[in-house]
């Protein structure tokens, strides 16, 4: 399942939220995030790259993450983004939204 | 991988162009796209393959990375934006705190811009509202006054006009859309208080109309209702007396016993031509006063595109026929038109110029101090700035932190200066240095927005070119070269050249000011201390207007003067006590006097004249220098006798004896009065006036006829009280009021004190230059103090080599104060030099100075020489306490 872009800000809110999480592992690049949503969700959820990207230039500009520049793993340049406090704050407060949420359109559709 | 230190974002610098946004961006996404081709190939795919299966597996990658782009830039102008205004905020107040660490030299410079800030501003407030104003009448430049063409050898540009050539012109004239005339006239009016006297004028033809000046309340009068008796008052008078109470119309007022009718009030700035708006109420030309003969001041707006010489032609002609056809015998001299703006700026023209000229200079010495200031802070600071440089800081940042420091300054300078100008204002108001009859009143200057605007503007483009750009010149340095070198050591040739020539130029502008401070201090002395004919101790004047009602005939006139002498001179402390038609250095009425043998029909003789009691000369005491004064036998029905002057008798009797010569006192008559005595010259008009020719008829021997009435109804009464015992004011009106209860006294003053009023202007502006030159004195003693300081500082290896190779500490003070006195010196050529060439316009300010005197030219150039050797002194002990070792290892 690919996410579209033209899907509501509920997605987008979606999307934020898991890269927020992701990111929460600790310091990742842009590729990085990607794989390892797609690697947790076993394969259901894959990014489309360009709206992880503006996701992730969002975040920035909204002070949820910060980047810098750093060099990956096989020595290449690549630009890092770490989590910031309020993006942990967001985090959590979003994150109890969604179960809150789930929780509420499951116990409607496990109805009969 | 850890981030590294937590940079706030909008701290960052440098600063990202567009370019670096854009590849950050690729390279981010390039990377990315590189791993998803890695993983591709080791899932089996070529490289190529993989490349392009990663770049289709992306999406729209070209897309992503517009708006992405487009994102991030605005995301960097915004922070740009936010990061200067930060900026500014953080450089104003850095540059609060180190003017508060040190708040001596900052106190100094910012007084000092507040002060010539606000002498700026006063004084332009003046200008624009005593000379720049418009008019605040019906389109103004083609109002104009005329009057009568004066005798050649008169100091004053016009004269009244007859009544006849008036209502000539007013009939006649093609040139003009319409002429009125005014009078100046007092009254007596029975007001709720009681009786008083008012100051009016009376009016022919429709004066208000004319001018177009909207009514404040009601309506001007016309001619056609004279018949109705209107009268309009002038704002101030409705204002104070009346509360400006709007039912003021239709109210009665008694004027002289006739009963007028309120029918308007007029705007509270009329910009009618000065002498007019000190007036309280505006009358028809009564019919009583409507005599042919009638002097008036004549007011009139040209028609289409007139020129006032044009005009002033055609109304000469007019004017000549109607003396012809009533056989006047001595006819004007031509007719004088002029625009009410010449008016306007002759008469304050020479105040506001000196006024101007102080503010000006103060200003720019105060400027040029304070720059010099702030470029000796920025050269201190140099190596700071450097750092900063190599930091990446980009060159605007760093004009802004130089230029901020400075506008601090000057702001703060300039925000006092607006605060004491409005001040000064107030002040020149307590003085009022013009003559009253040179201006209203200073009402009509205020302190507005436009004032602030202006204050505003002359401190911002004084900043910017005294503060802002020397800061930044001397801020300009090669980084690297500066970090080097130590401290804020040596200064370029160039703006150490700068420097000596900044304090040159203020030594001299000072030497200018003060030269001329001296000239007009002893002008204003002269003024003061000349002869002027009459012993002004002791002595002490009021005065009294007798009105036509009451006093119909000289004869009556005559009558009632003989009693108040009587009881005036009864007083005690009285020495002695007479009455006089024109008070000394007052006005005074001039008019043609047939002289026996002269012909008088190329060259006009004309004289003052008054009505004098026979007590006078002994009681001013002026001296007679030929012949005698009046005496007992001048009596009503006696040989009709006068007395003249000494410019009279100089002037139209050379060369014979004056006494036993005949003249007359109006030009139909032949000379019959014979003179029998020559008196020394009193000054009339003012101080700086040249003596006027003067005939002296004695008040028991006015004649009946229509110059009875211009001259015996005025009475001026002198007293000489020696013993400073002078009755009170109350004891005077109870004498007066004994004879006439609705007679009231009016404008009691001692002999000094119209001294001192005929000398305010003068004295006025020979204060404001001294006080400048004072100021300017002080702040180039400052400058230099400062260029030698640093000279010693520069110098003070050298100086230890001196010393070290033998030269006594002496010598080395000697050098340093000869280099002080040298500047001033070179400073002190220019000023006089200055002074020199500009000795002309200066001239028309003198009295009794040249402008060119040596000795207050050469008192000048000293005072700056010792100030220059007193500044020197500081720096030249410092050199003598130099420790010599010290001096040449320091760097």
């Amino acid at each position: 399942m690919v996410v579209e872009r033209r899907d509501s800000r509920l997605i987008q809110g979606t999307v934020d939220l898991l890269i927020l999480k992701t990111l929460t592992r600790g310091p990742q690049h842009g590729y990085g995030v990607s794989a390892w949503i797609r690697e947790r969700t076993r394969g259901e959820f894959g990014l489309d790259d360009a709206a992880l990207y503006q996701a992730l230039h969002r975040l920035e500009r909204r002070h949820l993450i910060e980047s810098d520049w750093g060099v990956s793993e096989n020595n290449r340049r690549a630009k890092f983004y770490e989590i910031t406090r309020a993006g942990r704050r967001r985090l959590s407060k979003d994150s109890s939204t969604w179960h809150r949420y789930a929780r509420a359109v499951l116990a409607v559709l496990d109805m009969g | 991988m850890r981030l590294g230190r937590r940079v706030s974002i909008a701290f960052r610098f440098p600063w990202r162009s567009s370019a670096d946004i854009r590849r950050d961006i690729d390279d981010e996404l390039e990377f990315h796209l590189a791993m998803r081709a890695k993983d591709l190939e080791r899932n089996g795919l070529s490289p190529r393959a993989a490349q392009s299966e990663a770049l289709k597996q992306f999406g729209d990658l070209e897309q992503t990375r517009h708006s992405l782009s487009a994102a991030a830039e605005q995301g960097e102008r915004a922070r740009r934006f936010i990061a200067a205004l930060e900026s500014i905020w953080r450089e104003t107040a850095r540059a609060f705190r180190s003017l508060w660490r040190k708040p001596g030299l900052a106190i100094c410079a910012v007084a000092v811009l507040a002060v010539s800030v606000g002498a700026t501003v006063v004084v332009f407030s003046l200008i624009d509202g005593l000379v720049l104003r418009e008019l605040p009448i019906r389109d103004p430049s083609r109002v104009v006054v005329v009057g009568e063409r004066p005798p050649p050898d008169a100091q004053w540009t016009m004269q009244t006009v007859r009544l006849a050539a008036l209502e000539a012109w007013e009939e006649s004239a093609t040139s003009l859309d319409g002429v009125a005339g005014y009078v100046d006239a007092r009254f007596t009016w029975r007001g709720p208080e009681g009786p008083e006297q008012i100051a009016g004028g009376a009016v022919v033809g429709d004066l208000f109309p004319l001018l177009g000046a909207a009514m404040t309340v009601g309506r001007p009068f016309t001619d056609a209702d004279s018949a109705a008796l209107p009268v309009v008052l002038s704002h101030d008078f409705w204002q104070q007396r009346f509360g400006a109470r709007s039912d003021v119309i239709g109210m009665t007022f008694d004027l002289d016993g006739v009963t007028y009718t309120v029918v308007g009030v007029l705007p509270a700035d009329t910009g009618l031509p000065m002498l007019l708006a000190n007036r309280a109420v505006w009358i028809p030309l009564t019919a009583s006063q409507r005599v042919p003969e009638a002097r008036l001041h004549v007011v009139a707006r040209l028609r289409g595109r007139a020129e006032p010489a044009v005009v002033a032609q055609e109304l000469g002609r007019l004017q000549s026929a109607v003396e012809d056809d009533q056989g006047v015998a001595r006819k004007a001299a031509g007719v004088v038109v002029e625009s009410m703006g010449e008016r306007r700026t002759a008469l304050v023209g020479p105040t506001l110029a000196t006024l101007f000229g102080g503010a000006l200079l103060l200003l720019l010495i105060a400027c040029t101090n304070v720059g010099s200031l702030s470029v000796l802070q920025m050269l201190e600071r140099r190596r700071e700035l450097a750092v900063r440089a190599s930091l990446g800081a980009t060159s605007w940042h760093l004009v802004w932190h130089v230029a901020a420091r400075q506008l601090v300054f000057w702001s703060i300078g300039g925000a006092l200066g607006i605060a004491l100008g409005a001040l000064g204002l107030l002040a020149v108001r307590a003085v009022q240095p013009f003559n009253a009859n040179e201006i209203p009143s200073l009402d009509i200057v205020g302190f507005d927005g436009r004032l602030v605007l202006f204050a505003c503007s002359t401190t911002l483009v004084t900043g910017l070119l005294f503060g802002v750009l020397p800061a930044l010149r001397a801020s300009k340095i090669q980084p690297a070269a500066t970090v080097r070198e130590g401290g804020g050591g040596s200064t370029s040739h160039r703006s150490n050249r700068g420097r000596l020539g900044i304090v040159v130029a203020q030594v001299a502008l000072s030497t200018a000011l003060a030269t001329t401070a001296v000239l007009l201090a002893k002008s204003s002395v002269n003024l003061a201390s000349q002869q002027l004919g009459f012993d002004s101790r002791d002595l002490v004047t009021w005065q009294l207007q007798l009105p036509a009602r009451d006093y119909p005939s000289q004869a009556r006139r005559l009558q009632f003067q003989r009693a108040l002498l009587a009881s005036v001179r009864a007083l005690p402390g009285i020495e002695d006590a007479a009455t006089t038609s024109a008070l000394p250095l007052g006005t005074i009425g001039v008019g043609p006097v047939p002289v026996e043998g002269r012909d008088s029909s190329n060259e006009p003789t004309w004289a003052g004249i008054q009505a004098v009691d026979r007590a006078y000369f002994r009681t001013v005491r002026s001296r007679v220098i030929e012949g005698r004064a009046f005496a007992e036998t001048d009596v009503a029905d006696g040989e009709p006798v006068i007395v003249v002057n000494e410019t009279f008798a100089k002037r139209y009797l050379a060369g014979r004896s004056a006494v036993g010569a005949r003249a007359s006192l109006s030009p139909g008559a032949p000379p019959s009065l014979r003179i029998v005595g020559v008196v020394e010259d009193v000054k009339h008009a003012g101080l700086s006036w040249d003596y006027l020719p003067e005939i002296f008829v004695p008040y028991e021997q006015i004649a009946e006829g229509p110059t009875a009435s211009f001259l015996g109804a005025t009475l001026a009464v002198v007293m000489r009280v020696p013993h400073a015992l002078a009755p009170t004011e109350r004891l005077l009106r109870e004498r007066v009021a004994a004879l006439d209860h609705a007679l009231p006294l009016i404008d009691i003053a001692t002999g000094s004190q119209l001294v001192q009023r005929s000398a305010k202007g003068a004295r006025f502006r020979a204060w404001v230059i001294a006080d400048v030159a004072v100021l300017a004195l002080v702040l180039s003693a400052l400058g230099l103090y400062g260029v030698l300081a640093r000279n010693v500082e520069q110098r003070s290896r050298e100086f230890g080599v001196r010393m070290a190779l033998g030269a006594t500490a002496g010598t080395l003070f000697g050098r340093v104060c000869g280099t002080g006195v040298a500047l001033a010196g070179v400073g002190v050529a220019i000023g006089l030099a200055a002074v020199c060439a500009g000795a002309r316009s200066l001239q028309a300010l003198l009295f009794g100075v040249t402008a060119l005197e040596p000795l207050a030219l050469g008192g000048a150039a000293l005072l700056m020489l010792v100030v220059a050797a007193i500044a020197s002194i500081g720096p030249a002990w410092r050199t003598m306490r130099l420790n010599p070792t010290v001096a040449i290892r320091d760097e």
